[in-house]
């Protein structure tokens, strides 16, 4: 696209906006996209050739994690290929290690990482509690499990963990659903799909196109996977219940809905209800979406489910959630009431503005650092555009919503946040502060097209506090939250990495301060449910939580 | 370049805003579509060159780019119909209707205002001013727009469950409750009320109601009366569009009818599956099942080894004498598609007929787990069982299957029947008992009040 055409679509995107009642001065843009830049030359392949089959059109996931051990984000990137192909002429996942300012080098072929599988997601953990990252990548067929050795190199466990699990796996995250001190592993399932029985589909233009999952009408069950130590894991989906319903399953987040002491799962599935795994602390898992008011939008109507972000988003102690849909459908923002939810988009101000784009990755950001969550969205069709926004009729621009103090959200012009509007088939979206400036980034992968990384630059950004939150063994302690004290306000962020889309993101804690330049009284409600107290810390630095360094509260 | 298309058209769609502005006929020089579609675009385009001034022109092209959801197009041309026929009030209509799609809804709810100026008394230009003054916050000014349609229209539903949202909306769940449940009793099938009720069960705390509700209308879609509309979607010229109609010919048992169209598209899409999907049924419901037979084994032929094909072939084969090819078909089916219900559905019917009861029942237990949830599937799976030597797994079944279809005086029957081979007498009766109170033929129950009466008197030795 050239330049006088990227200005007047961005000139019209705007006006769109504002409804063609002019603006003020331009707006300043909140990122740079630096990729190419910055070393990652990552370009995913989807294997679309002549055909239209249904992986192609979901694939290109991506983690945010510290690979080496060296305090910085790496980048892994999940590569698809044509699913056609014998795994070894498939192109290969790759990982990028980051030299701290974050330039990138490609370390695949040491690294061991390079998996050929039709690759979806990929989640992080530490599943062997070493104290370093361990990768899982689901894919179309057998999902890959590659053991950390401490060094960014790579051991394939998959055969001797058993967890290759053969179905077409898409997000997955680790957590301890027993709370016996190691990660477990959820694994969300697509839908049950044979090249063979691969329909053909049009579109409204009567061209050939990708179908809807709905008309396979074979949903999948998802997996749950008890880890039983010494590197192995035990399938326990049927005996906890996971296995019992099915859905067409492609994001996940791990959170406790109820605060009960136990993390749920919720799965977005696309065309069907949301499941919400209620965790009963017996091993047992129960959905409860229906119930919980999150199976389905606020008219009652399920909607395609993409990616899932959670986060305490009015600051009133339990976790709220957001699930990105399809385009003509609008964002479902769950906010949670004592273990029961209500969509709020409507009134939050993201109905209109997300229902004409296709979201994928998202996720929950404090951006610009004003104490406010914000909200990224990476975007792109699921069937071709008759009128495309670039050369590829997939490709849509992202959308960067602002969290104002009323709760409600505006969106972030120029759209997408960059100078230059950026159009992609977006997929992952993985966040962290990728050149450790203390600002969180945005790791974008795209259909059939070069990986963005969108480098924070928020004019006037408030201050920051993060915390790498870690067990005693150094693991990062998936499932606990920090809490901490920001004036009047108290804020809870949780350490998380499984959410957004076929991602894992930075589990190090952000807080944006606004112009506060302490953060007060900082607590660490472990997944266990024992607190400790870890007092005041000064903005500007990311502290370290280690358990057993706090005071501990009494229970 | 299409980018650019995509900038002018926002533009121009907002310039369109205003009757004052003098219309561009949109660009569609490298829209891609099928040729039957830019065939329509270029006629009605064309028609609008031949007549600039003409306001019908520019509704009827409208027409076309919104049947086939170009919505930046259709906005820009309808903006040239109200202005060369300001006093339309279906082009105020659709040109509201398409900034809405387009997330304007300010102008949206303008360009209707002048709508319901021109024409007051159709009711879907209210509720649909309700629905956007809702998701613009202004629950007051919903309130009387969906009022004013319940007024105009009080039998359609439309206005009822908005008023039914704007109480919500204000957390009176009560007041949404008692209109939702009016508006199902008028018309039970209403599954957007049905999902709202479901929400609304919840808000009062009826959690249980809730959830059966809501499990009822998951996959429910909002269905309005809305004459407009419908005019609108009758001009789809695109595959899917031509299929879509001819399905709902053939559901309402006009297969016979739409068969020489649809003959026309399998000649153009021979081995296209949604068609042969079509096709098929329409043959058979016009008894032309040697017909059906032909396009099925042609798409074969042509190379098309697809699940969707043996299965029918798997139907229509045994009908016509050739019993283990059809079997044959079916087991292809399921080999190139496990996930499918319908494939294992049939390959068991089919391994039933065949007296291979235990793989019958295999095949039908994973149409089951598949989602086939049909009283058919249940009653010969009970068969196979039963016949296979499993009685007991037979009548275990039965018993989970009649938990969900309680309304089936078939299953009773069966299972009926089940508990009287197991020498359950009580239970047999238990369960004819139901069978009878919900209506199953009355010459069928009397052979299995004997089959009961039997075993009883086995049972005491006589």
């Amino acid at each position: 696209m050239n330049a006088r055409l990227t200005t007047v679509l961005a000139c019209a995107a705007a006006a769109a906006m504002l409804s063609c009642k002019g603006g003020d001065s331009p707006p300043r843009p909140w990122f740079e996209e630096e990729a190419a830049a910055s070393g990652l030359d990552f370009v995913h392949d989807s294997g679309h050739r002549d055909l239209f089959l249904m992986p192609e059109v979901v694939s290109g996931g991506a983690a945010l994690f510290d690979a080496d051990g060296d305090g910085d984000l790496d980048a892994y990137l999940v590569q698809s290929g044509r699913v056609v192909d014998a795994p070894e002429l498939r192109p290969e996942n790759r990982l990028y290690l980051n030299d701290g300012s974050g330039r990138f080098k490609d370390t695949t072929a040491e690294s061991g990482t390079g998996d050929r599988g039709y690759g979806m997601g990929v989640a992080c953990g530490d599943v062997d509690d070493d104290g370093d990252t361990d990768l899982y990548v689901t894919n179309l067929g057998p999902n890959t499990l590659f053991t950390n050795l401490g060094d960014a190199r790579f051991h394939d466990a998959t055969a001797s963990s058993g967890t290759g699990d053969g179905s077409w796996g898409s997000s997955a995250a680790f957590f301890d659903h027993d709370l016996d001190g190691d990660l477990d592993l959820f694994v969300v399932n697509y839908i049950e799909w044979y090249v063979t029985a691969e329909l053909d589909c049009r579109d409204m233009m009567g061209l050939a196109d990708y179908c809807s999952p709905l008309n396979y009408d074979a949903p999948a069950a998802d997996v749950l996977y008890e880890n039983v130590g010494r590197g192995r894991f035990r399938d326990v989906s049927a005996a906890s219940g996971v296995g019992s319903e099915r859905g067409n399953g492609l994001g996940v987040a791990v959170f406790d809905h109820d605060d009960d002491g136990f993390p749920d799962v919720f799965v977005a599935n696309d065309g069907e209800p949301d499941h919400l795994w209620r965790n009963g602390g017996d091993g047992a898992f129960a959905n409860v979406a229906l119930a919980a008011g999150c199976a389905l939008d606020h008219e009652g109507a399920a909607k395609a489910g993409m990616g899932v972000s959670v986060a305490d988003v009015d600051d009133d102690g339990d976790t709220d959630l957001i699930v990105c849909n399809r385009n003509r459908e609008s964002d479902s923002f769950f906010v949670n009431d004592g273990g029961s939810f209500r969509d709020r988009g409507s009134s939050a101000g993201l109905r209109v503005v997300s229902r004409s784009f296709t979201r994928f990755g998202l996720g929950w950001v404090d951006f610009d650092q004003d104490g406010r969550l914000d909200l990224y969205e990476a975007n792109g069709r699921v069937e071709r555009q008759s009128i495309p926004y670039a050369d590829d009729p997939f490709a849509e621009p992202n959308l960067v919503l602002a969290g104002r103090p009323d709760g409600t959200f505006v969106e972030v012009l120029p759209r997408g946040g960059t100078r230059e509007p950026v159009s992609a088939t977006s997929r992952a979206a993985a966040f962290g502060d990728v050149d450790g400036d203390g600002a969180v980034d945005v790791l974008v992968v795209n259909r059939d097209g070069p990986v963005h990384l969108f480098i924070n630059r928020v004019p006037d950004r408030g201050h920051w506090a993060a915390f790498r939150v870690l067990e005693a063994s150094g693991r990062d302690a998936l499932g606990a939250s920090v809490l901490a004290s920001l004036g009047e306000r108290t804020l809870r962020r949780d350490v998380r990495a499984a959410s957004s889309y076929l991602a894992s993101n930075d589990p190090r804690v952000h807080f944006g301060l606004g112009r506060a330049r302490r953060i007060e009284g900082v607590r660490v409600r472990w997944a266990d449910g024992a607190v400790e107290r870890f007092g005041d810390f000064d903005e500007g630095s990311v502290h370290e939580l280690r358990r057993g360094n706090g005071d501990r509260e009494a229970p | 370049m299409r980018a650019g298309i995509l900038a002018t058209l926002i533009a121009t769609g907002c310039s369109n805003a205003t009757p004052g502005a003098e219309p561009a006929i949109p660009d569609t020089s490298t829209v891609r579509a099928a040729p039957e579609v830019l065939e329509l675009f270029d006629e009605r385009t064309a028609q609008v060159r031949r007549a600039p001034r003409d306001g019908a022109s520019w509704l009827a092209l409208g027409m076309a780019y919104d049947s086939h959801q170009l919505f930046h197009m259709a906005e820009a041309a309808y903006g040239g119909a109200v202005h060369n026929a300001p006093d339309e009030p279906r082009a105020w209509y659709h040109l509201a209707r398409m900034r809405a799609e387009l997330g304007l809804l300010e102008e949206a709810l303008e360009a209707m205002a002048r709508s319901i100026e021109l024409e007051e008394d159709y009711a879907p230009s209210h509720w649909r001013t309700g629905f956007w003054s809702l998701d613009l916050g202004r629950r007051d000014e919903a309130e009387r727009a969906f009022t004013r349609a319940t007024e105009l229209a009080p039998e359609d539903g439309a206005g009822h469950v908005g008023l039914a949202r704007v109480a919500l909306e204000r957390g009176a769940s009560e007041v949404a409750v008692a209109r939702l449940e009016a508006v199902l009793e008028r018309d039970p099938r209403n599954g957007y009320a049905r999902q709202l009720l479901g929400r609304a069960y919840k808000d009062v705390g009826r959690t249980e109601e809730a959830v059966a509700e809501l499990e009822m209308a998951q996959h429910a879609r909002p269905i309005w009366n809305d004459s407009w509309l419908l005019e609108i979607q009758r001009e789809g010229t695109s595959l899917l569009d031509r299929l879509e109609r001819i399905r709902a010919e053939v559901r309402a048992g006009r297969g016979a009818g739409a068969l020489e169209v649809l003959e026309e598209i399998r000649r153009e899409n021979p081995t296209n599956i949604a068609v042969l999907s079509t096709l098929t049924p329409a043959l058979v419901q016009s008894g032309r099942i040697d017909r059906a037979i032909e396009v099925n084994e042609e798409a074969l032929r042509l190379g098309r080894d697809h699940t969707r094909v043996h299965l029918n072939l798997a139907l229509l084969l045994p009908q016509k004498g050739a019993f283990d090819l059809g079997l044959e078909h079916a087991r292809r089916a399921v080999e190139l598609n496990p996930a499918s219900a319908d494939a294992h559905l049939q390959h068991g019917r089919l391994l039933f007929e065949a007296g291979r009861n235990e793989e019958a029942a295999g095949e039908l237990e994973r149409a089951l787990d598949r989602g086939n949830d049909r009283v058919s599937t249940h009653v010969t799976l009970a068969r196979a069982r039963a016949l296979a030597g499993a009685p007991e797994q037979a009548a275990r079944g039965l018993e989970l299957a009649v938990s969900s279809h309680a309304e089936s005086g078939e299953l009773f029957a069966v299972l009926a029947t089940v508990r009287a081979e197991l020498s359950d007498i009580d239970g047999a009766w238990e369960a004819w008992r139901s069978s009878s109170r919900l209506g199953y033929p009355r010459s069928l129950l009397e052979g299995i009040a004997d089959r009961i009466r039997e075993a009883e008197a086995r049972g005491r030795g006589e």
